[in-house]
């Protein structure tokens, strides 16, 4: 005897299922089923996870979909064929498409193009004959009805009456579970996603709650004693009939880029020649001849050119259009890639092999990822949309899970805890705290853990974590397609308007290999692209990121000294202490930089090893000869994903296509584990050929540690040239680099005050906003072009920067907060022709908040003096009539107080984000002597060991998922920078200091290694209150 | 007098305000308020108090008697006294010492900060933007300067604060109809809960009436529920009473006779007939209708039979399992049908074990037919098994009460023929006796 249940739903039908479609498959077949349909309602989303899990499990999936009606009929649809498949995706797309996100609409007449598909009735309470006559006209011998058995108390009654109609309208009965859980023991996760669904209490939630828990998987036993028979047998013969599956599905890269007369072979070969003459004018050298070749015949004999050409296309746009982007991933740095412009790694001036990136035996998708200008990659979105339309171009998903704080909000709310107490336990959670932390949480707040209440809130957050929620819009992974891609999978509404998304996220589209091309946004780009401009302005000749010299000695020398805030990549505080260890000297040692400081090296404890052999502490030496090759350009360290690979390749004896498929692995182990198979085999594997167990444990470590962000080479290589040009320029042009950067903000690690700071350590002369000579962006200024020097009364420029003899950095109006871009741009036109206050508010037509604003920033200085005066008279400024506009009346002169440097400072600080004036903390150094402060500066001329108290404004706290507990704060002062480190100890001791504090004193234990400087914090102070007292403590200079 | 956003939350500002202006009313004849401008303002009610200082023998025992007779209002207050009604605003706000003589107003002014007046925000970012940090400074500056900028309208404020222009307002008279109501945060369910808003209700109608120099003959009070009609309490008196406690007695047994359909969100007292107190007598209830009259004596009389436990009426809750789908109310004062539809009163024999008839509702399907009208107060084991005629119908729900239920329900028949409501409890098979069919 055997059974198919067809009627399914996972926690993919959101806060109705409440079995992940895996645990489903796996019990399924555990049972003995014959085939387990899913049916998710009006979505795919979950299929391919169950698909995925069916192959492993060898159990026959059917693939479908339970919908309700608008008028109430409620159908499962059972996909027979791919023609039915599509069908099936055609239909939820519509139904999906025209309802706000989240639900779907659909009428009778949806299901007139479906065809190959099995549909069952699940009547309701009421059982509609009518409906039953419309079924069996509509779809004849393909419609059954469902008979669901959940031992309610009228369950004979309704056999009898379906059994009748059966007779009577000709469709045939059929058994199925309206399954919601795989064990009956979820049924309390069911009933929670229930209320959480009607937002509403389980006490208050009745009948809403299913009356028990019988909707899971049953075994075969007690079906055979709910079931007569037939209806049993019923659910094998459909199972026959379903028999779709997801290896059937073809996709098509598009075909409009290949213009007629050419194949798409001999396209890109042109295009790759063209690009080849545009990147070598004199020739290029017979080396990467050879290698273009050898790449070209590759994709050839793979058919990836589509893939390729659409980039390329992409790629192709954004220049047209003047935007900077750049490609990586595995595909990204071949020489042909370089040729089509789609990377700017120059093959020849890099010494890496390219014929690892694109390998024939692995069988997978070649991989770009292309980063653009943050601020413009709407643009290449909406001409991809455009280009492809949208029935064959759309977003791929991103599923959003439970995490810790959700799930408590969500299970406290449902079991019925005030609110108060709900947002207290989820606030609680910092955001880094595990969900095994929380006991301890939850008896802090004052709950006791062991009561009835807790336990069960505990255990059900548990079940919920990692449940999937809602369907968002993945970052930018697009995929196009050659035919409309309903046929394929449904599409649906995201959140954004004018975005729609597939039912299917990366790890779905990589199972079924189809292409997604990632069009990301990266905030460097656009400061890059801005800083170039400038650069090339100020010098009146072009100056692209190909002219940036290579391997220049005084940027090296920058980046070994650790001063690379405001760069790409390499400006975390880890990396900052890094490299003044590793003194990266060549454009190698920057892409070992930029993949050095992740998880995996870090977890598989390469990091030290690496430092060891690099500062020559420790011999190089290879595991065997056969590494030797894999290893020698990390030194004998496994630092890259593809170095690991190659490793279980070479050293365990796996096949590329086994090594490729523990890459896959590593993306998804925790999302659903896997990895113990590899485990082993890479054990005995490596064991049989003589590696010793510590260098397994340290490979392992490492493959978990990408698990949770792998970086491979190829990424590596493509950020460390934007790592490089972002160093060049800012060792060489700083004007021009900060300028860029305040100009493309938010972005990066550090806020505009920072980069300031920064950009006058690095020898900028900076000039204040001011109506008469900024421009909407920060703008580099020769000496002596501006009309105004800028040394007016308000601003307390100090001079313990250095003397430069470049521009200055004129910072631009977009700087002041409240300040609409259009009346700014105003204001630079008409500035020319201003005398007056007056006429620039009337001309540029200022609305009463800008130049409230303007005069906030202190921007009129050159126009009416000091901001109290500026304020005085941008207030008095009357809105006359025709040619009375802009001749106010003559102002009575009053005199009014000139601002203290407290009062300018906090202006500044709440106008423009930053000072030009001196660090706070300088106006508050003599308070902070009282308190034996030591300043930034001089931590480093202590003593290693040294007791020491710093004080400063927090700038940033982090605390790495590697550093096992540990919390680094930054704190800054007028001198710079302090780095401090909290252990777990103390930071439950000073929990709110450490989470609140905006000025923070600091007590510890100074610690000096490789001239990088920390402090051990021992106690920690929230000195706060002292900022909110700056204006009036401040002395005043006037 | 300034007054922060009133402590217990619901009123509207201006009934809080005519409350105190009331009280405020017995200390002087010319009284007038102001409902607070945006959220950290004050609300204000201004007393003249000059022609009333000898009466109360100089102004600390004049002060003092005001603070005594608002006290019982649970207000928290600042007073201040000054030449202009602005300015003794400012003054309260500041805690300031009282200023009496016009010649001590301009120097105590001058020293607040700019922040004590009240001006729009706007200006006052306007005023701080230009470096302005006192009221000070505020009066140096030039009157068309500030008109320009500001309008017209500081200036005349400025005006009114130092005395320089005339400052006419209403005067408030108490009303002739006493009616004030007041929104929970949450949902009331419990009687006691109810009492203490009731008592401030009722303690601001003293107010009032003493105020008024009056009593009152009759008043309602209404309360609403988040469904459903209001319920309303009406309280009749054949004298006049403003005495609080014995108007909160009179009320407190009518709601102790009541039962709610729902929680209580909000509560409305209205008084319209008002007559001078007389000495206070017993006879309450004075409008009744007949059918009022004939329930209670039915209730009364079994109630004396049964005695006061045995008489309740019954409600519903939404909940599968079947001792948890119903709940005694308190047996009703007055008729209770139309204000409560799914519920009957049916009163009945009680030792304890006896069933209580449940009106059956819920969606489930068919379930009228399978159910018993019949239920037991608490399931009652079975020590022998019985036959049973259908079923099973399988509930499982109300883990999270701690009270997870897992049974199989059947009909049963006994030997003498009557059918029973039994389940098997899944966990550990042992039978029990839920409920019966008549």
């Amino acid at each position: 005897m055997g059974y198919a249940e067809l009627h399914a739903v996972s926690n993919f039908s959101f806060l109705r299922g409440a079995s992940h479609p895996h645990e489903l498959v796996a019990q399924a077949a555990q049972l003995g089923y014959t085939a387990l349909a899913l049916t998710d309602e009006c979505s795919m989303a979950g299929s391919v996870r169950a698909w995925e899990a069916a192959r492993e499990h060898k159990l026959q999936l059917i693939t479908g979909t339970e919908i309700r009606l608008q008028d109430g009929l409620h159908l499962v649809l059972l996909a027979q064929s791919h023609t039915g498949y599509s069908g099936l995706c055609q239909m939820i797309t519509r139904g999906r498409r025209r309802a706000d996100k989240g639900s779907y609409r659909l009428e009778r007449d949806d299901l007139d193009a479906l065809r190959e598909v099995c549909v069952l009735w699940v009547p309701g309470a009421g059982i509609r004959e009518a409906d039953a006559v419309w079924l069996h006209d509509r779809f004849g011998g393909d419609a059954w009805i469902a008979i669901e058995l959940h031992r309610a108390a009228d369950q004979a009654d309704r056999v009898r009456r379906l059994r009748e109609l059966s007779a009577a309208s000709g469709l045939p009965l059929v058994a199925s579970g309206d399954v919601h859980m795989h064990l009956r023991e979820r049924r309390r996760v069911q009933d929670t996603l229930t209320a959480i669904r009607h937002r509403c209490t389980l006490a208050s939630a009745g009948y809403r709650l299913f009356p028990n828990g019988e909707r899971y998987l049953r075994p075969l036993k007690v079906l055979q004693q709910l079931y007569p028979l037939e209806l049993l047998q019923q659910t094998l013969r459909i199972a026959e009939r379903c028999h779709f599956t997801f290896s059937e599905l073809r996709y098509e890269y598009p075909h409009e880029l290949v213009p007629a007369g050419e194949s798409a072979s001999s396209w890109l070969r042109r295009l790759t020649d063209e690009g080849c003459r545009r990147r070598w004018p004199q020739g290029e050298t017979p080396a990467v001849r050879a290698l273009l070749e050898k790449e070209l015949k590759l994709i050839a004999e793979l058919g990836y050119e589509h893939y390729f050409l659409t980039v390329h296309d992409i790629v192709a746009f954004a220049r047209r259009r003047q935007i900077l982007c750049q490609g990586r991933g595995s595909a990204a740095n071949s020489a042909v890639c370089y040729c089509l412009g789609i990377s700017e790694v120059d093959p020849a001036r890099m010494n890496v092999l390219f014929e690892r990136f694109i390998s024939k035996e692995r069988n997978e998708p070649p991989d770009i990822d292309v980063d653009f200008e943050h601020q413009r990659r709407e643009e290449v979105i909406q001409y991809i949309y455009d280009k492809y339309g949208r029935e064959r171009a759309a977003l791929a998903a991103t599923v959003i899970r439970y995490r810790p704080r959700s799930a408590i909000r969500d299970v406290g709310k449902a079991m019925g805890l005030a609110l108060d107490q709900v947002d207290r336990i989820s606030k609680s959670l910092a955001w880094w705290d595990q969900p095994e932390e929380l006991p301890g949480r939850l008896r802090e707040l004052g709950f006791d853990p062991n009561s009835h209440t807790v336990r069960t809130l505990l255990e059900l957050v548990g079940q919920l974590i990692g449940f999937p929620r809602h369907l968002s819009q993945h970052v930018g992974g697009f995929v196009i397609s050659g035919h409309p891609l309903h046929q394929l999978v449904p599409v649906e509404n995201a959140a954004m308007p004018d975005r729609t998304i597939l039912q299917w996220d990366k790890d779905d589209l990589d199972a079924l290999h189809l292409l997604k091309i990632d069009c990301l946004a990266l905030g460097m780009l656009s400061a890059i692209r801005r800083a170039l401009a400038m650069i090339s302005e100020y010098r009146g000749a072009p100056f692209a990121m190909q002219d940036v010299p290579a391997e220049d000695a005084a940027t090296y020398d920058m980046i070994s000294r650790g001063e690379t805030t405001g760069v790409f990549q390499i400006e975390s505080r880890a990396q900052m202490s890094m490299l003044p260890r590793l003194k990266p000297r060549c454009f190698y040692d920057l892409v070992i930089e930029v993949a050095i400081i992740r998880p995996g090296p870090i977890q598989g404890g390469m990091v030290h090893p690496y430092l060891r052999r690099r500062q020559g502490l420790e011999p190089v030496s290879y595991p065997s000869e056969a590494l030797r090759k894999v290893m020698e350009r990390t030194l004998g360290v496994p630092l890259f994903q593809e170095q690991v690979m190659q490793i279980a390749i070479v050293a365990a004896g796996f096949s590329p296509g086994e090594a490729d498929l523990v890459r896959r692995s590593m993306a998804a182990w925790r999302r659903k584990g896997g990895l113990e198979q590899f485990r082993d085999r890479l054990q005995q594997g490596m064991r049989e050929r003589g590696y010793t167990q510590q260098f397994f444990d340290q490979i392992y470590q490492q493959i978990l540690g990408f698990g949770s962000y792998g970086f491979p080479e190829s990424h590596a290589a493509s950020f460390a040239l934007l790592t490089y040009v972002s160093c060049w320029l800012k060792c060489h042009e700083p004007a021009a680099f900060f300028a860029g950067l305040l100009n493309s903000q938010p972005m990066g690690f550090y806020a505009p005050a920072q980069l300031v700071a920064e950009a006058r350590r690095c020898g900028v002369e900076l000039r204040p906003v001011d109506v008469l000579a900024s421009d909407w962006d920060c703008t580099l200024e020769k000496r002596g072009q501006a009309r105004f020097s800028g040394t007016s009364q308000e601003q307390h420029l100090h001079t313990h920067q250095k003397t430069g003899t470049g521009p200055f950095l004129r910072l631009g109006l977009r700087m002041v907060r409240g300040l609409p871009e259009a009346e700014a741009r105003r204001i630079t036109e008409i500035r020319s022709e201003i005398e007056s206050l007056d006429q620039l508010a009337h001309r540029a037509g200022l609305s009463r908040r800008s130049l409230n604003a303007l005069a906030d920033a202190g921007a009129f200085a050159n126009l009416s003096g000091h901001r109290h005066n500026s304020r005085w008279k941008a207030i008095g400024i009357e809105s006359l009539p025709g040619l009375l506009a802009g001749h106010s009346g003559a102002q009575q002169e009053i005199l009014l107080r000139p601002p203290t440097e407290g009062e300018n400072l906090v202006a500044d600080y709440r106008s423009l984000g930053l000072t030009l004036g001196r660090h706070p903390i300088a106006l508050l150094r003599q308070h902070l002597l009282h308190e034996r402060c030591a300043s930034a500066a001089e931590l480093p001329t202590l003593r290693n060991g040294q007791t020491a108290r710093v004080a400063g404004l927090v700038t940033h706290r982090q605390r790495p998922e590697t550093a096992a507990g540990v919390v680094f704060v930054t704190l800054e002062d007028e001198t710079g920078s302090s780095q401090l480190i909290i252990w777990p100890k103390v930071m439950e001791r000073c929990r709110n200091a450490v989470l609140g504090a905006q000025l923070m004193l600091a007590e510890g234990e100074v610690q000096i290694e490789s001239g990088v400087v920390h402090l051990i914090v021992r106690h920690l102070h929230d000195r706060s209150a002292l900022l909110g007292a700056l204006p009036h403590s401040s002395r005043d200079f006037h | 007098m300034r007054l922060p956003h009133l402590p217990p939350k619901g009123f509207s500002p201006s009934a809080d305000l005519a409350v105190v202006a009331t009280t405020a009313y017995r200390f002087s004849g010319s009284v007038t308020f102001k409902p607070a401008a945006p959220a950290p303002r004050l609300h204000t009610v201004w007393l003249e108090i000059g022609s009333s200082l000898r009466l109360f023998k100089g102004l600390e025992p004049l002060l003092e008697q005001l603070r005594t007779a608002l006290e019982p209002l649970h207000y928290s207050f600042n007073t201040g006294v000054a030449p202009t009604l602005e300015a003794a605003s400012l003054l309260a706000d500041a805690q300031h010492a009282p200023v009496l003589e016009p010649a001590a107003l301009y120097p105590a002014l001058r020293k607040l900060p700019l922040q004590a007046l009240e001006i729009p925000d706007e200006a006052l970012a306007a005023l701080r933007g230009s470096g302005l940090r006192s009221v000070g400074e505020v009066l140096d500056l030039p009157i068309n300067e500030l008109a320009m900028r500001f309008g017209q309208s500081l200036p005349d404020y400025l005006g009114r604060i130092t005395g320089r222009l005339p400052d006419t307002r209403k005067f408030f008279r108490p009303p002739a109809r006493y009616q004030r109501r007041f929104e929970f945060d949450a949902e009331l369910e419990s009687l006691e809960g109810l009492l203490f808003p009731i008592r401030r209700l009722l303690v601001e109608l003293q107010q009032y009436l003493v105020a008024c120099d009056t009593g009152v003959r009759e008043f309602v009070l209404e309360l609403e529920h988040a469904q459903g009609k209001p319920t309303q309490l009406a309280v009749g008196m054949s004298a006049a009473s403003r005495d609080a406690t014995h108007l909160q007695l009179l009320l407190r047994e009518r709601l102790e006779r009541t039962p709610m359909p729902g929680p209580v969100r909000a509560m409305t007292l209205r008084a319209e007939r008002f007559a001078a107190p007389r000495v206070m007598q017993r006879a309450l209830f004075e409008k009744r209708t007949a059918a009022d009259e004939e329930w209670e004596a039915i209730l009364d009389r079994l109630r004396i039979r049964l005695g006061d436990e045995a008489v309740r009426s019954l409600g519903l809750n939404d909940d599968y399992r079947p001792e948890k789908s119903w709940r005694h109310l308190p047996a009703m004062g007055t008729l209770p049908f139309d204000s409560m539809n799914s519920m009957g009163t049916l009163p009945f024999d009680s030792k304890g074990s006896v069933p209580i008839a449940v009106p059956i509702a819920g969606p489930i399907a068919g379930a009228e037919r399978q159910r018993p009208l019949w239920l037991l107060p608490v399931p009652r084991p079975l020590h022998e098994i019985p036959k049973c005629l259908s079923g099973p119908e399988r509930l499982e729900s109300g883990w999270w009460d701690g009270l997870d239920a897992m049974r199989d329900y059947y009909q049963a028949q006994t030997a003498d023929g009557a059918r029973l409501w039994v389940y098997r409890d899944r966990r550990n098979g042992s039978w029990f006796l839920q409920g019966l069919w008549s």
